[in-house]
């Protein structure tokens, strides 16, 4: 369990910065080199490795070095604990308000007809 | 017992065909709210929709824990916005606290609820069931995974 939360922990502080939610939403299209991730980002070389080592800490993405290419690919398999704990709430929710528009729809007629 | 806590936020928008007026009813009016947030199983056990007032309410499913819903109204803006702090017990046990903040607006439709939940997750203490019903999700979640953080 004390592993389990530390590994959340490392997903939602890979997740908390814009460029790295950037560059895994670039591979989430497909992989990647480190080049072709740092090509958009208004960054140096170096930060873009570091982001990356974030992460691969995180275990988000792997990256496997063929020649002097490195090709990174994303690796959804780490985030079902943190969506779990996200969605589980927000479908209790989602079905609520399912509920809430079929009594709007139920009501109206003698409300607003 | 583990201690550990997850903070996560996410946010819902819905629009309803009908005036912000008509919305504002059914979160205020307690014989309104039971109608429709109260699923089968659960009941409305307290309701004072007004500043420091509670809202409790609970229910299990067929030989299920028992979930309780326990919130505190922390501020109301009459017909626009208002805060709850609540925290969500199984069988006693407190599995998370959060804010909520409604928002109803205008909208081309009637109007719009925009909800966002900002929580705390507490001791690892996930409902198991939705655990599991959670583990088949993968990369079709990732985009809104990544928008309730950025939203965050």
């Amino acid at each position: 369990m004390l592993q389990q939360q530390s590994a959340l922990d490392h997903v939602f502080h890979a997740l908390s910065d814009p460029a790295r939610r950037g560059m895994l939403e670039r591979l989430s299209r497909g992989p990647a080199s480190v080049s072709q991730l740092a090509e958009p980002l208004p960054m140096s070389m170096s930060a873009v490795v570091q982001h990356l080592a974030v992460l691969e800490t995180a275990g988000l993405v792997k990256s496997q070095k063929v020649g002097r290419v490195r090709t990174c690919t994303l690796d959804t398999s780490v985030l079902t604990q943190a969506e779990v704990w996200i969605n589980q709430r927000r479908t209790f929710w989602e079905k609520s308000f399912d509920r809430l528009g079929a009594y709007l729809a139920e009501t109206r007629p003698e409300d607003e007809a | 017992m583990t201690r550990s806590v997850t903070h996560a936020t996410f946010h819902i928008e819905r629009a309803f065909d009908c005036s912000p007026a008509r919305l504002w009813r059914a979160f205020s009016d307690p014989a309104e709210k039971a109608a429709w947030a109260c699923h089968e199983t659960w009941t409305m056990k307290e309701m004072a929709f007004a500043v420091g007032g509670r809202e409790v309410a609970g229910g299990s499913d067929a030989g299920g824990p028992y979930w309780e819903f326990d919130g505190t109204y922390m501020d109301i803006e009459e017909g626009r916005r208002f805060v709850v702090a609540y925290t969500m017990r199984r069988d006693g046990l407190a599995v998370s606290a959060s804010i909520i903040t409604w928002q109803v607006e205008p909208h081309a439709r009637g109007c719009l609820l925009k909800f966002a939940d900002q929580g705390a997750y507490l001791d690892g203490h996930a409902d198991p069931a939705g655990r599991e019903a959670g583990s088949g999700v993968g990369l079709d979640n990732l985009e809104q995974l990544l928008r309730a953080e950025a939203a965050a």
